[in-house]
């Protein structure tokens, strides 16, 4: 049988990183859902505008 | 519910026959920080951010009657908080020649906030999320109002900021504890970020939008620092706080 990965083709393929699984923890994932000032006051309806330069 | 822009929010709650609700940024007056028209337009929209406060946390004790005795007693404490806060803020919005319902108001906060269908994504989106974020506007707030020389208002910010803390870190306690308890919160909070990403996304106003006032939104500074030492009071640890910056 002939070996596919090594025919010219497969071999022009990129060598791809292996993928992974990693498990998060609550914590881990509690920490990657959060959003910042800046980014909830780019919808312009919440609270005003920053005021560092008054 | 209504569906504005796309996105789905709780319908408005009730407003006097003073004001004008809008449902969009563009109907909104904003004004370049610094000048007359932006102190009274900042402060009349900050008594409406405190109102709809007190109405998100009146509305988890009315929708989720099986909480936790002691999360409900936060979130009626957090009531009385807020009321206090409306009504100092109401105080300082006259003293700058304003009144309630000299600009239109939006009622975002609510829309959004109660939207959210679980308690526990519900005190993510609210107090773990938009009041942490008021702390990190209030500390430049009162630096502002400091050195423009108004120390009553400044006290004012630097009060509400105080209350602030506890509103986010009784949040960040209960949402810790509970999510080892019943693993499925923290999907439920992750899909609720989710949607504040897509609805925040919805809100965005283009890049040459001009509000009701005549300014275009993009020129506008919403590049609010974060405020580690009060966010560190309120439970975000080390960690959390990198992963914001």
């Amino acid at each position: 049988m002939q070996n596919t990965t090594q025919t010219p083709e497969a071999l022009a393929i990129p060598q791809y990183e292996t993928p992974t699984i990693k498990v998060l923890s609550d914590e881990e994932v509690l920490r990657a859902f959060q959003m910042t000032a800046a980014q909830i006051g780019a919808a312009a309806v919440w609270w005003s505008a920053s005021c560092s330069a008054c | 519910m209504k569906q504005i822009l796309g996105v789905t929010l709780k319908n408005d709650p009730a407003r006097d026959a003073r004001f004008t609700v809008v449902q969009l940024p563009k109907d909104l007056h904003e004004y370049q920080p610094g000048t007359e028209e932006w102190r009274r337009e900042s402060l009349h929209r900050h008594y409406n951010t405190e109102v709809q406060s007190l109405e998100i946390a009146a509305q988890s004790l009315a929708d989720f009657p099986d909480a936790p005795w002691e999360l409900r007693m936060q979130h009626a404490r957090q009531c009385w908080d807020e009321a206090r806060h409306a009504a100092v803020i109401q105080r300082q919005l006259v003293a700058q020649g304003s009144y309630p319902g000299e600009f239109p108001i939006i009622n975002y906060d609510y829309g959004v906030a109660c939207a959210v269908p679980t308690l526990g994504a519900r005190l993510a989106v609210q107090n773990r999320t938009v009041e942490a974020g008021e702390m990190d506007l209030l500390q430049q707030l009162r630096e502002a109002w400091k050195s423009s020389g108004d120390l009553e208002t400044a006290a004012v910010m630097d009060g509400i900021l105080a209350d602030e803390i506890q509103h986010v870190r009784f949040a960040n306690e209960w949402i810790k504890h509970e999510v080892k308890r019943n693993p499925r919160l923290v999907m439920q909070i992750a899909a609720a970020m989710n949607y504040i990403r897509v609805v925040t996304d919805a809100f965005t106003p283009p890049p040459d939008e001009q509000n009701a006032g005549g300014v275009r939104m993009a020129d506008l500074d919403r590049g609010f620092e974060l405020n580690h030492q009060d966010r560190r009071l309120a439970g975000f640890g080390d960690d959390d706080l990198a992963a914001l910056q």
